[in-house]
């Protein structure tokens, strides 16, 4: 299953879109980011577990924020599902995530907009919605990228959408169209050949992860997408068919070819370099990420890049994803 | 069913708590959490964000934000005029709308008049508390009497009032300023004292082997910097000498010159080591605003207060102790006084200064217990 959350993000825009001050809440196993949806809502993140990496949202020209990313135990996470207008669900792996999951879900399913996503065959989709309940929920398969699950609630806030059955170009051109005024000039579709890709050009703070506390306060009180001191930084990918990531370092103080990548615990090389005026634009080609797993790319570029005086930092970030 | 949730916002640096205002915040914090509410602040990054204050917040607030601030912050000169909008910054609207979305907050509690804006983010379902702290309108005329030229907020009655009307209740840590506001026509007025919970008793000092040694402990701030210029012109002036030290620490020791009978202490790390050094408390206050917290401080550790009328506005009602008319009187009081051992004037002294302790005690359980009745019919 590629390619959904993609499509995920979209539509929990679009939904989000439609009840402005609610918030959205994410269940999610691993530490993600929906970039468009946190752009249209205020987002909080439900995990089964606290992740490992503090990450930041920036509102306007502010001093970045930690992301909101609370657990299924905490309190706090109760009274947020409870207020929260849309609840994104990705189906869970784990059948202890599955048991957290579905009895919130059982919970909300009246009064919120709830989408569920996950590959088409995982088991757990039984898990997760009642048969008895089954009339509730639209479900909408999209090929081999997986399933969606559309409660009644969330369908028919997209009824002026006129939701397909197969997710396609025109349906992405159609969402984009609707809700241009929220992205901008950030977002723009393009079609190469017989594929159609979405380029994201991203605030890095929004993306930049930081695995101490002091990188982390470095990072807010800074207000930039820093690396450490010793060189090392890390983003968190968007979506699951996130093809390439390109990267502006700004600040280093030598030659970053050599510089080490890893996603999902693989090796990735840097795919191009341009030395500019700004910084080292990097772009690297990244692997397909599975929907439930963490999506950590880790940065790391030799001491001698790292001026003595001060950090490097990651200027502007862009991420191109396929959309179909 | 999880506890009440408050949104606490503020521009002052709370750890280390040396000055007055940070002091009165964690009075406040306190209180939410004796009640069990949970605490998440907006720090308005106006003193400083460092590691250690970020370790210190962190460990008394649920969640912590920290928002630049940009406010342009004009004062209208000649007159010294400032005006809430100029002082009031929106991103801090924007960081508790996003907050408020999330968390839910039952409380929003602000200090200071001109960040009552805050409170048009939030709706009628949110209660909605202002720490005055003082009363800022026409204040640059207070310093105009004392002979100062006018320093930070001062505000026009109508903006105060205006900024007032918007809290479902205004907190004023001084009596008579809450019968001033209340005379203004506001009738959310809740008077809500400070008072530091008591960590020692009070106990003669042992004055055998040692003179008798006094200590005044304030922050840099500018009526504290005019008191205690006063108070070392009238020492210097006078031809008698105090037969004992006095021993002056915090921010406002770098602001006196170096003078006969006086030790300079500089920043001390925690309060109680100065307070068991000193056997009696001096404040010399020429003027000011707000209650002089270094007044009741004192209390706190087993320590008598001297100190003027300025020193003791908002106290007088229950205040015990002499009150000595300026620093000239102070000195002179001293000097009559203590030229040798006086155990029997200790001993009425702090007969008094139990009597003043006890009496700000109950008075603030009286008024806590009022707060938190009608915080309680609120939140129900």
């Amino acid at each position: 299953m590629t390619g959904m959350e993609l499509w995920v993000d979209l539509i929990a825009s679009a939904l989000a879109h439609q009840s402005r001050n609610a918030p959205v809440a994410i269940l999610h196993e691993a530490q993600r980011i929906f970039p468009l949806v946190e752009a249209k809502a205020s987002v909080a993140w439900i995990h089964t577990s606290r992740p490992n990496l503090t990450d930041f949202c920036r509102l306007a020209d502010g001093q970045p924020l930690r992301r909101e990313r609370m657990t299924v135990a905490d309190d706090h996470a109760v009274s947020l599902i409870q207020r929260c207008g849309l609840m994104v669900v990705c189906l869970p792996e784990m059948p202890q995530a599955l048991k957290s999951f579905r009895e919130i879900i059982l919970n909300k399913s009246s009064t919120s907009a709830i989408l569920i996503y996950g590959p088409e065959k995982r088991a757990g989709w039984s898990g997760l919605l009642d048969p008895e309940q089954s009339m509730n929920w639209t479900m909408l398969n999209s090929g081999d990228r997986g399933q969606f699950a559309i409660n009644q609630l969330a369908r028919d806030r997209l009824l002026d959408l006129s939701l397909p059955t197969k997710l396609d170009a025109q349906f992405a051109h159609l969402l984009m169209q609707r809700f241009s005024g929220a992205f901008g000039s950030t977002v723009k579709l393009e079609t190469t050949g017989d594929k159609l890709s979405l380029r994201f050009r991203a605030d890095p703070l929004n993306f930049i992860a930081a695995a101490s506390d002091a990188l982390a306060h470095h990072i807010m009180v800074e207000g930039r997408a820093l690396f450490n001191s010793r060189g090392l930084a890390s983003v968190i990918l968007p979506w699951d068919s996130c093809y390439q990531a390109r990267f502006l370092l700004r600040n280093v103080r030598d030659r970053v070819d050599d510089a080490e990548i890893a996603v999902d615990e693989e090796d990735l090389r840097v795919s191009y370099i341009d030395y500019t005026e700004q910084g080292a634009r990097l772009t690297v080609r990244l692997p397909k990420i599975r929907a439930g797993r963490a999506a950590g790319l880790h940065l790391s570029v030799s001491r001698s890049a790292v001026p003595r005086d001060g950090f490097c930092d990651i200027g502007a970030a862009e991420f191109s994803a396929e959309i179909e | 069913m999880s506890p009440p949730r408050v949104l606490l916002v503020t521009f002052n640096r709370l750890a280390p708590a040396d000055q007055g205002n940070a002091r009165r915040i964690l009075q406040l914090v306190g209180f939410y959490k004796q009640k069990g509410y949970e605490i998440d602040l907006i720090y308005h990054n106006e003193e400083g964000f460092d590691p250690a204050l970020a370790n210190a917040l962190h460990l008394m607030f649920c969640r912590v934000v920290v928002v630049k601030s940009s406010a342009p912050k004009h004062i209208h000169q000649p007159e010294h005029a400032c005006r809430i909008e100029e002082w009031y910054d929106p991103a801090i609207g924007q960081t508790c709308q996003h907050l408020h979305r999330l968390h839910g907050y039952k409380i929003v509690h602000v200090n200071y008049v001109w960040y009552a804006p805050v409170f048009h983010n939030f709706g009628p379902e949110v209660i909605k508390i202002l720490d005055t702290h003082d009363v800022f309108a026409e204040r640059a005329e207070k310093y105009r009497r004392a002979g100062m030229l006018p320093q930070w907020f001062s505000t026009s009655l109508a903006e105060e009032d205006a900024a007032i009307r918007l809290a479902d209740a205004a907190l004023a840590i001084q009596k008579e300023e809450a019968a001033e506001l209340v005379e203004r026509g506001h009738r959310n007025i809740l008077y809500f004292p400070y008072v530091e919970l008591s960590t020692k008793k009070f106990a003669a000092p042992q004055l055998e082997n040692r003179p008798l040694t006094l200590g005044y402990l304030g922050s840099g701030n500018d009526w504290n910097i005019l008191s205690m210029r006063d108070l070392v012109a009238q020492m210097r002036r006078r031809k008698d000498r105090l037969p004992f030290p006095i021993i002056v620490a915090g921010g406002i020791s770098k602001h006196v010159k170096e003078t006969p009978g006086i030790i300079k202490l500089g920043f001390v790390k925690e309060l109680h080591t100065f307070y068991n050094a000193i056997d009696i408390a001096i404040n010399p206050m020429v003027g000011g605003t707000g209650l002089k917290i270094k007044t009741v401080e004192p209390l706190r550790y087993g320590k008598p207060v001297l100190t003027t009328p300025s020193g003791a506005q908002g106290l007088m009602h229950l205040w015990t102790q002499p009150i000595l008319a300026n620093a000239d009187d102070l000195l002179s009081y001293l000097v009559e006084n203590f030229q040798g051992p006086n155990p029997p004037l200790i001993t009425k002294l702090i007969a008094q200064a139990q009597e003043t302790r006890d009496a700000l005690e109950a008075e603030y359980s009286v008024q806590a217990e009022r707060f938190s009745r009608w915080l309680s019919l609120r939140l129900t």
